[in-house]
C-alpha cells in the first residue's frame, strides 16, 4: 500500500503519522501542500496540528490550499482519505465531510485519553473497550438537525465518545463520508500505536489502522 | 476606485458560543442584573478594488464565499464603509 502524508505548515503529527504507516508496511511519502504530485497513491492522509496557526478558523486557510484541490480529484476517483484532529477540520472546512468543529465548550484545550464506542467498521467487539488520546481546542463538531439525522440514517459515524467532554452533537468523534471512502477524527491513533506509548500498554492505535486497512483494502 | 469593506462575523443564533457565556460567567453583580445573551463573533476589514460600490459588494461577496466563513456554523455581514 502506499501512502501520502499531506503536511501543511504548521502540521505537527505528519512524523508520528509517517511512523505508525511505515510500521504497518504502508510506503509512506510526505507531500508539501505546495507541491504537484503526479503518483497515484491508495490513502491519503491528513494529519494533525496547527495548519497557519489555526488562524481565522481551524483547517480553513488549509482546506484553500493548492493540495486540496488535487485530494478533491482523488476523492472523485475513489482514493480514501484519512484526516486525524486538524486533518478531521480541513476536512469539514474543504466540504469533503459534513459538520464543523468548534471550539471545546469548556474553552479549554483537552489533552488525555478518552473511551471511545465504535460503529460501523469499528464495531466489532475488538473496539468494545477502546482508549485513545485526543488533544484539541477546536473538537466540538456541530452539525444541523437535518445532517445529524442523515449521519446516523448512512451509518456515517464510526467513533462516539462514552462521555461528553467537548460538547459535540451526540458526542460524535469520527465520522465517514457518503461514500465511506473519507473518514475524519478528532482522537489520535497515531499516538497509541507503540504499546511504549500506550499508557495501558496495549496499542489500541494499531487496531485502528489494521481495521481500516482491512476495510479500505476490500 | 479602491473600497473598503468590513465583515462582521457571528455563530448563528443555533450553535452555543462559549466566549460569550465565560464573560456572562465573570459578570460583576453591577452588570449581571442588566447584561445579559454575550456573544463573540469576529470582524474582518479588507480593500477591494472596484468600479462601483455594487461592483464591490459582488468582489466582497464572493471573497466572503471562498473563505471569510463558514455557512455550517457562522454568518456574515458585509458593508462599505
Amino acid at each position: 500500500m502506499k501512502a501520502a502524508v499531506i503536511v501543511f505548515p504548521g502540521s505537527n503529527c505528519d512524523k508520528d503519522l509517517q511512523y505508525a504507516l511505515q510500521q504497518m508496511g504502508v510506503q509512506v511519502t510526505p507531500v508539501w501542500h505546495g507541491d504537484t504530485v503526479a503518483d497515484k497513491y491508495d490513502l491519503i492522509c491528513i494529519p494533525g496540528g496547527f495548519s497557519y496557526g489555526d488562524y481565522l478558523r481551524s483547517g480553513s486557510l488549509a482546506s484553500r490550499s493548492k493540495i486540496m484541490e488535487q485530494v478533491k480529484d482523488w476523492v472523485k476517483q475513489g482514493v480514501p482519505v484519512l484526516g486525524i484532529c486538524n486533518g478531521f477540520q480541513i476536512l469539514t472546512e474543504s466540504g469533503l465531510l459534513p459538520g464543523a468543529l468548534l471550539k471545546n465548550k469548556t474553552l479549554k484545550h483537552i489533552c488525555v485519553d478518552v473511551d471511545l464506542k465504535g460503529h460501523g467498521i469499528f464495531s466489532s467487539s475488538d473496539f468494545a473497550s477502546y482508549r485513545i488520546p485526543v488533544s484539541h481546542s477546536e473538537g466540538n463538531f456541530y452539525c444541523s438537525n437535518e445532517e445529524l439525522d442523515a449521519l446516523k440514517a448512512n451509518d456515517q459515524i464510526f467513533f462516539s465518545y462514552h462521555e461528553d467532554i467537548n460538547g459535540s452533537r451526540d458526542n460524535i468523534a469520527g465520522i465517514v463520508d457518503k461514500t465511506k471512502k473519507v473518514f475524519g477524527l478528532m482522537p489520535h491513533p497515531e499516538r497509541a500505536f507503540l504499546k511504549t506509548a500506550d499508557r495501558e500498554r496495549r496499542s489500541d492505535g494499531r487496531l485502528f489502522f489494521e481495521t481500516l486497512f482491512n476495510n479500505i483494502a476490500s | 476606485m479602491q473600497y473598503k469593506i468590513r465583515a462582521t462575523i457571528r455563530y448563528k443564533a443555533s450553535v452555543l458560543e462559549p466566549q460569550g457565556q465565560a464573560i456572562e460567567k465573570i459578570l460583576s453583580s453591577e452588570f449581571k442584573s442588566v447584561i445579559s445573551s454575550v456573544r463573540v463573533g469576529r470582524e474582518v476589514e479588507f480593500f477591494t478594488e472596484a468600479g462601483s460600490e455594487s461592483e464591490a459588494k459582488d468582489k466582497a461577496a464572493s471573497f466572503a464565499d471562498y473563505v471569510l466563513y463558514n455557512p455550517v456554523m457562522e454568518t456574515i455581514e458585509l458593508e462599505v464603509v
